[in-house]
C-alpha cells in the first residue's frame, strides 16, 4: 500500500518567478561569459561544465521523470564519443557527420541496453546499466587496435581553434538540449512519464504502456548524451576511456543532477557547471581536491536532498 | 452481454485466490461484488484488469477476447478501473491529473489541446470538483480526492468500470452523493462493477450481486435473495447458532486497558475518531465491525505501530512508546496478516516468541503451548510458510503465546478458516480464559462467533464507536444493524 | 596442475567467501548495498601493515588492529550516511535506494582519500605470519596461505554457529526474514541494525587483514574489490548468505582456472560474463529472495 505523500512536489512551480524570465535573463548571461575577462583556461572548464551539464539533464529525464535510476550513462557518452572519434579518425567523415552519426549510434546502443534492462526491477536495472559501461570498456581494450584501446583515440579535425568558439558551441548544446529536454518534460509525453515512473500501475490502468514510454525516454536522454559526448570528443581532441567510458564519471554525473535538485531538469545542469567549476577551483588543494569535493557532495546530499534549487524552494516557504 | 468471464482461476503459491468464477455483465448494470477479506473479490478485479495474469479461463468483452490482455490493452478497449487507495500525480493540478487519463497512447503527444482541457473541465463538473480543477491534490480533502480518482475512471469513456472499495473512508452523507454518481453513469449507458465491504450501503445501489468466499461465487442474484441466502449468512456472520450465552461482564474486575479519545489519520483519512473504550481484567473483550471499520487501526494505534492522539492506558499507566517494549510489558498484538518468519521451522518461530523468558520458564511455555495446540507440535520441523491457513493462524497465537501476556490482541482470529478450526480456536479461546492468566481482545468481522465468547462488546462503524455493552444486550438493541 | 588449481582455487575462494559474507548479511537484514565495502576492507588491511610496521607487534595485535577499524568504520558508515539518509523527509522509495548508494559512493571516495593522503596510494601488504611451506599432493603450498583458508572458514563457522544457536544471531535471521513480525516478538529493531554493522565490520575487518596478506592493497583498490564483492553476491543471490558462499567458491575456481590456463590480465573477464548472464537469465542469482 502506498502512501502517496511521499514524492516532492516539482520544485519549480514555486519559484517566485517565471522560469521563462530567469532563462530570457540567463541565456545572454553565458553567451557573454567570455568576453568578460576570463582566462582562455577558465573558459575550457565552464565549456567542459555545459557539456557535463547535457549529461545531467538526460539523466534527471530519466530518473526524475521516468523513475530509472541510469547508473551507465558513460555507456550511452562513450558509445557516441567513440563512434565520432572512429568514424574521424579514419577519414570516413567530416566532424559534423560524425557528431551526427554519434548520436544516432547512442540511441541505438540505448535501445539495445534498455529492451533487456527495462524487464528487470529494484536495483537490478541500475546494476544492468553499470554492468554496461565495464562491458563496454572491456571491448573497447579487447579491440584496442580499433579503438586506441586504453590509451584512446585521436581525432585529426577539430571544430574550432578558438577556446571562445568552442565554448559557444558547447553553450548552445547545452540551450538546445536544455529546450528541446524541458519542452518534452512539459508536453502530456512528460505527464504520462511522470505518471509512469511514480506509478506503473495507475499508468497502465489509464492505458499506457510503461516499457514503450520509459524506451521513449531512455532513446531520447541518449540521443542527447550521444550528441554532448561527440561534441566533447572534438573539443578535446582524443576519446579515451577515464573521460568517456568511466563508471566513476557515471556517478559523477548522478551527483550533479541530485545537487541540482531532482525532477527539475535545470537543477541538474546548473548542477553539472557547478561540480566541474568546483573541482577545478579545488585543483590547488592538490590530492585534498577529490576529498573536499565528495565531503561537499556529500554534505548537499543530506541536508539539502532537493538540491541547490531546494534552497530557493526553503526560502520561499519561510514566508 | 458486455462482458462474460468464465471459469477463472488464480493461484499465489499454494494459495487459491479465484477458483471457477463465472461473472457476466450486461449493459447498463450496476453489480456488487462482496465478500469476507480473503474472499478473491479484489482479485477477480486484477484478473479482469489484467494486473494479474489469469491461470485458467477467459474473459471476453463483447465478442472480443481479451484473457491475457496486458493492462493498458485492456484499459483501452473500454474498461477502466478505480483503485482502493487513491494515487494521484502529487505535482500536477487536479485538471491536469484529469488531463492524463484524457491522453490518446501516443508518443508524439506535444501540446495539451483546447478541445482536451475543455472535456477535462467537463468531467472535473460531472464529479464536482470545478472549484479546485487548479489546486494541487495535498490540498484536497479525502473526499474531494476519491472524487479524483472516479473522474480519472470516468475520464476515457469506459464502457465498463471496476470500483474497488469506492465507499471506504467515506462519511454516510459523501456514501449517498457518490452512489448518486454511480447511478448517473449507469444512466448514461456504462457498467460498473464494484466491491465493498458495505453490504447493506451497497444492495440499495446495485442492480444485482454477486458474493464470493474463499475464491469461489456463492450467490449471484438480486440483492435482497443474495442477502437472504443461507451460504452467504454463514459466511458473513458465522453460523446461525448463537450457542451458550456466556457469563456477563464483572464491573467489578480491574480494568486492563483503557483507552481514550484515541484518534488516527492517514493523511486525510480518519481511521480512528475519538474512541474510548475499556477492556477488563481476565475477560474476553470483543470489537465487531466491518472491514475498514478501524478494528485493526485501533489495535496498531494501541500498540504504537501508527501515529495516533489520545491516551492509552495497560494496568493503570501509561503504555510505552515502541512497539517493541510494548510487546515485553504484556501487551502482545497477532497481527491480521500473522508475521511469522516463513523460512524458519515452527519451533523456531516459538522460540523467537519465547526469547525473552528465562530458560526453565521457556520449556514450561513451549509445553503449554504445544499442548493447547497438538498440531504444532506434530509440524514441529515443519517451515512456517509451508503449512495451511489454520496452522499458520495456531502458530502466530501460539508465538504470541510464548511471550506471556497479559493482555493478548487477537485481529481476526477466524479470517479464512475452516469450521473445524474455528473450533479448536474457539476451544483455545475458552482454555484461556479459564486459565485466568491473560486478558483478551479479539477484532471480529464474525459476530456470531464474537458474540459466543465475548463479555462485553464493542461496535465500530466507520472509525467511531456506535454501542458498547455486554454481550447479551448486543442482539437485542443492535443486532438489527448487522444480523 | 590440476591440484595446483584447486589448491589455489581453494584458497582464493575461502576469502572472497569471508569478504561477500558481511556483505550479504548486510543486505539481507538492513536491506544495504554498502558500496564502501571494498574500501572498508583496504581500510583494515592498511591499518594493520601500519601497525605490523610500528615495532614489533605480535600478529594478534596486528590482526586486533584491522578488525577493529573495520569495525570503526563500518559503525561510521552506518551514522554518517545510512541512518541520515534513512531519516530524511519526502523521499520516495527509490530516491532513498539511489541516495544511499550515492552516498555509500561518496563515502568510499572520502575514505579512499582519506588514506591516500595519509598512506600514500601505494600497494601495501602485511607480513605472512608463519612461513614456510608444505607438500600437499606434490605441490609446495605456502603455510601462511593455509592459515589464511584456515581463518576465513573458522570465522564463517563461528557465525554460523552464531546465527544457529544463540539468541541474537537468531533474531538477526529472523529480521531478515520478517522484520515487523521481530517487533511484534518484542525485539527492538535499531539494536539489530547496530549489531549487523558490528558483525559486518568484525568480518570485513578480518577479510581486510587476509586480503593484505595474500595479494596486498592500496587505497585506490577499494572499489574493484567492490565490483568483485558484487558479482559474487549477485550471482549467489541478494541476501542469502549461502548463496555468497556457493559463488564465492564458484568465482573463485573461475578465476584461477582463467588465470592459470589463460592468463592473469584475463583474470576478471569470466566473472564479468557469469554477471552479464545471470542479470539476464535469472536477476535474483541462485538463492535470492527479496
Amino acid at each position: 500500500m502506498n502512501h502517496p505523500a511521499t514524492a516532492a512536489p516539482s520544485i519549480l512551480r514555486r519559484l517566485p518567478f517565471s522560469t521563462t524570465a530567469l532563462a530570457w535573463l540567463a541565456v545572454p548571461c553565458l553567451i557573454a561569459l567570455p568576453f568578460l575577462g576570463l582566462s582562455e583556461y577558465a573558459i575550457g572548464i565552464f565549456t567542459l561544465g555545459l557539456f557535463f551539464a547535457v549529461y545531467a539533464m538526460g539523466w534527471d529525464l530519466l530518473f526524475g521523470y521516468a523513475g530509472e535510476p541510469n547508473f551507465g550513462a558513460t555507456f550511452l557518452i562513450g558509445v557516441g564519443a567513440y563512434t565520432a572519434a572512429m568514424l574521424n579518425s579514419n577519414g570516413i567523415a567530416p566532424p559534423w557527420i560524425c557528431v551526427i552519426a554519434g548520436s544516432v549510434m547512442s540511441v541505438i546502443a540505448g535501445v539495445l541496453l534498455a529492451l533487456p534492462a527495462l524487464r528487470l526491477r529494484g536495483p537490478y536495472f541500475g546494476l544492468v546499466t553499470l554492468v554496461a559501461v565495464l562491458i563496454l570498456r572491456q571491448l573497447i581494450i579487447l579491440f584496442s587496435h580499433q579503438t586506441g584501446g586504453e590509451i584512446g583515440i585521436a581525432v585529426p579535425d577539430v571544430l574550432t581553434l578558438s577556446a571562445v568558439a568552442n565554448y559557444e558551441i558547447a553553450l548552445a548544446c547545452a540551450i538546445v538540449s536544455a529546450i528541446m529536454i524541458v519542452l518534452v518534460a512539459r508536453s502530456p509525453f512528460g505527464l504520462i512519464l511522470q505518471a509512469v515512473g511514480q506509478d506503473p500501475l495507475n499508468a497502465q490502468a489509464m492505458g499506457f504502456s510503461i516499457v514503450k514510454y520509459k524506451l521513449a525516454a531512455f532513446c531520447y536522454s541518449a540521443f542527447f548524451s550521444g550528441l554532448a559526448g561527440a561534441l566533447m570528443t572534438f573539443y578535446m581532441g582524443t576519446a579515451s576511456l577515464n573521460v568517456f567510458v568511466d563508471a566513476s564519471v557515471g556517478v559523477q554525473i548522478i551527483i550533479a543532477a541530485i545537487i541540482g535538485g531532482r525532477r527539475t531538469i535545470i537543477g541538474p545542469a546548473i548542477g553539472g557547471v557547478f561540480l566541474v567549476v568546483l573541482g577545478e577551483y579545488m585543483r590547488p588543494f592538490g590530492r585534498l581536491s577529490e576529498l573536499i569535493v565528495a565531503v561537499i557532495a556529500l554534505l548537499v546530499l543530506l541536508f539539502l536532498p532537493n538540491g541547490l534549487l531546494g534552497l530557493l524552494k526553503l526560502k520561499r516557504s519561510a514566508r | 452481454m458486455l462482458l462474460k468471464a468464465t471459469d477463472l482461476h488464480k493461484r499465489f503459491g499454494g494459495l487459491q485466490a479465484v477458483s471457477g468464477v463465472n461473472l457476466t455483465v450486461g449493459e447498463r448494470e450496476i453489480v456488487g461484488l462482496i465478500g469476507p477479506n480473503g474472499s478473491g473479490k479484489s482479485t477477480l478485479l486484477s484478473l479482469l484488469m489484467g494486473i494479474h495474469r489469469i491461470d485458467g479461463g477467459t474473459v471476453r468483452i463483447g465478442e472480443t477476447d481479451i484473457t491475457g490482455w496486458p493492462p493498458h490493452r485492456i484499459a483501452r478497449s473500454g474498461m477502466s478501473m478505480m483503485f482502493q487507495h487513491s494515487r494521484p500525480l502529487l505535482q500536477q493540478t487536479v485538471l491536469e491529473n484529469v488531463l492524463l487519463a484524457l491522453l490518446p497512447d501516443s508518443m508524439l503527444n506535444f501540446r495539451f489541446s483546447e478541445e482536451l482541457r475543455g472535456r477535462a473541465r467537463a468531467i472535473l463538473g460531472q464529479v464536482h470538483l470545478t472549484e479546485v480543477a487548479d489546486r494541487l491534490p495535498g490540498e484536497l480533502a479525502f473526499a474531494d480526492l476519491r472524487r479524483l480518482e472516479l473522474a480519472k475512471t470516468l475520464a476515457a469513456h469506459p464502457k465498463l468500470m471496476l470500483l474497488d472499495e469506492p465507499f471506504a473512508g467515506l462519511s454516510a452523507t459523501e456514501v449517498r452523493e457518490f452512489s448518486t454518481l454511480i447511478r448517473t453513469m449507469r444512466d448514461e449507458g456504462r457498467s460498473v462493477i464494484l466491491v465493498d465491504h458495505n453490504v447493506k450501503g451497497v444492495h440499495a445501489l446495485v442492480d444485482r450481486m454477486v458474493a464470493m468466499s474463499s475464491g469461489a461465487k456463492i450467490a449471484d442474484d438480486r440483492p435482497d435473495r443474495v442477502l437472504a441466502d443461507e451460504q452467504v449468512r454463514r459466511v458473513y456472520l458465522g453460523s446461525g447458532a448463537s450457542g451458550t450465552a456466556v457469563a456477563a461482564s464483572q464491573t467489578s474486575s480491574a480494568p486492563i486497558l483503557e483507552v481514550a479519545d484515541l484518534t488516527v489519520r492517514y493523511g486525510k483519512a480518519c481511521a480512528l475518531d475519538k474512541v474510548s473504550l475499556t477492556a477488563r481484567q481476565g475477560e474476553v473483550t470483543a470489537i465487531v465491525g466491518l472491514n475498514g471499520a478501524g478494528k485493526s487501526t485501533l489495535f496498531h494505534a494501541v500498540c504504537r505501530l501508527v501515529r495516533s492522539t489520545g491516551s492509552v492506558h495497560f494496568d493503570g499507566h501509561a503504555i510505552a512508546d515502541n512497539t517493541a517494549q510494548i510487546a515485553r510489558s504484556g501487551v502482545v498484538l497477532c497481527p491480521e496478516k500473522r508475521e511469522l518468519f516463513g523460512d524458519m521451522t515452527v519451533f523456531e518461530n516459538l522460540r523467537i516468541g519465547g526469547s525473552h523468558l528465562p530458560v526453565a520458564d521457556f520449556r514450561q511455555r513451549i509445553d503449554f503451548v504445544e499442548t493447547l495446540f497438538p498440531r504444532l507440535a506434530e509440524r514441529r520441523k515443519q517451515n512456517a510458510r509451508t503449512l495451511s491457513g489454520g496452522e499458520q493462524q495456531q502458530l502466530a497465537i501460539g508465538r504470541a503465546l510464548m511471550m506471556k501476556p497479559k493482555l493478548l490482541l487477537i485481529d481476526e482470529p477466524t479470517l479464512g478458516l475452516a469450521p473445524v478450526v474455528l473450533d479448536l480456536i474457539s476451544e483455545t479461546i475458552e482454555k484461556l480464559r479459564a486459565s485466568g492468566e491473560l486478558s483478551l481482545f479479539i477484532a471480529e468481522q464474525n459476530i456470531t462467533f464474537a458474540l459466543r465468547h465475548a463479555n462485553s462488546i464493542h461496535l465500530l462503524e466507520q472509525g467511531q464507536i456506535v454501542w458498547s455493552g455486554p454481550t447479551h444486550r448486543f442482539v437485542d438493541e443492535v443486532g438489527h444493524k448487522v444480523l | 596442475m590440476l591440484v595446483q588449481l584447486l589448491i589455489s582455487g581453494f584458497l582464493i575462494s575461502a576469502i572472497y567467501a569471508l569478504a561477500t559474507t558481511g556483505f550479504t548479511l548486510l543486505y539481507g537484514v538492513s536491506g544495504i548495498l554498502n558500496l564502501a565495502h571494498g574500501t572498508t576492507l583496504v581500510t583494515a588491511g592498511i591499518v594493520a601493515w601500519y601497525v605490523a610496521g610500528l615495532t614489533s607487534f605480535g600478529p594478534l595485535q596486528i590482526i586486533v588492529a584491522g578488525v577493529t577499524s573495520g569495525v570503526v568504520v563500518g559503525l561510521l558508515t552506518y551514522a554518517l550516511i545510512v541512518r541520515p539518509i534513512q531519516r530524511l523527509e519526502g523521499l520516495s522509495e527509490a530516491d532513498e535506494h539511489v541516495f544511499m548508494l550515492v552516498g555509500t559512493l561518496l563515502w568510499t571516495i572520502i575514505l579512499q582519500e582519506i588514506l591516500a593522503n595519509v598512506f600514500g596510494d601505494v600497494p601495501v601488504s602485511v607480513p605472512q605470519i608463519v612461513s614456510g611451506v608444505v607438500n600437499i599432493f606434490g605441490v609446495r603450498t605456502p603455510i601462511s596461505s593455509l592459515m589464511v583458508a584456515a581463518i576465513s572458514w573458522g570465522l564463517l563457522g563461528a557465525l554460523w554457529l552464531y546465527v544457529g544457536f544463540t539468541k541474537s544471531g537468531r533474531s538477526l535471521l529472523a529480521a531478515s526474514i520478517n522484520p515487523r513480525g521481530l517487533v511484534l516478538c518484542g525485539f527492538n529493531l535499531t539494536m539489530i541494525h547496530q549489531v549487523v554493522w558490528i558483525i559486518y565490520g568484525l568480518l570485513a575487518g578480518v577479510a581486510g587483514v587476509l586480503i593484505a596478506m595474500v595479494h596486498g592493497v592500496s587505497p585506490s583498490g577499494g572499489l574493484e574489490l567492490t565490483a568483485t564483492a558484487f558479482s559474487i553476491v549477485i550471482l549467489g543471490g541478494l541476501g542469502s548468505v549461502t548463496g555468497s558462499l556457493i559463488a564465492a567458491n564458484i568465482i573463485g575456481f573461475i578465476e584461477t582456472a582463467t588465470a592459470y590456463l589463460v592468463g592473469p590480465s584475463l583474470r576478471s573477464l569470466p566473472s564479468l560474463i557469469i554477471l552479464v548472464a545471470v542479470l539476464y537469465f535469472r536477476p535474483q542469482g541462485l538463492f535470492g529472495r527479496r
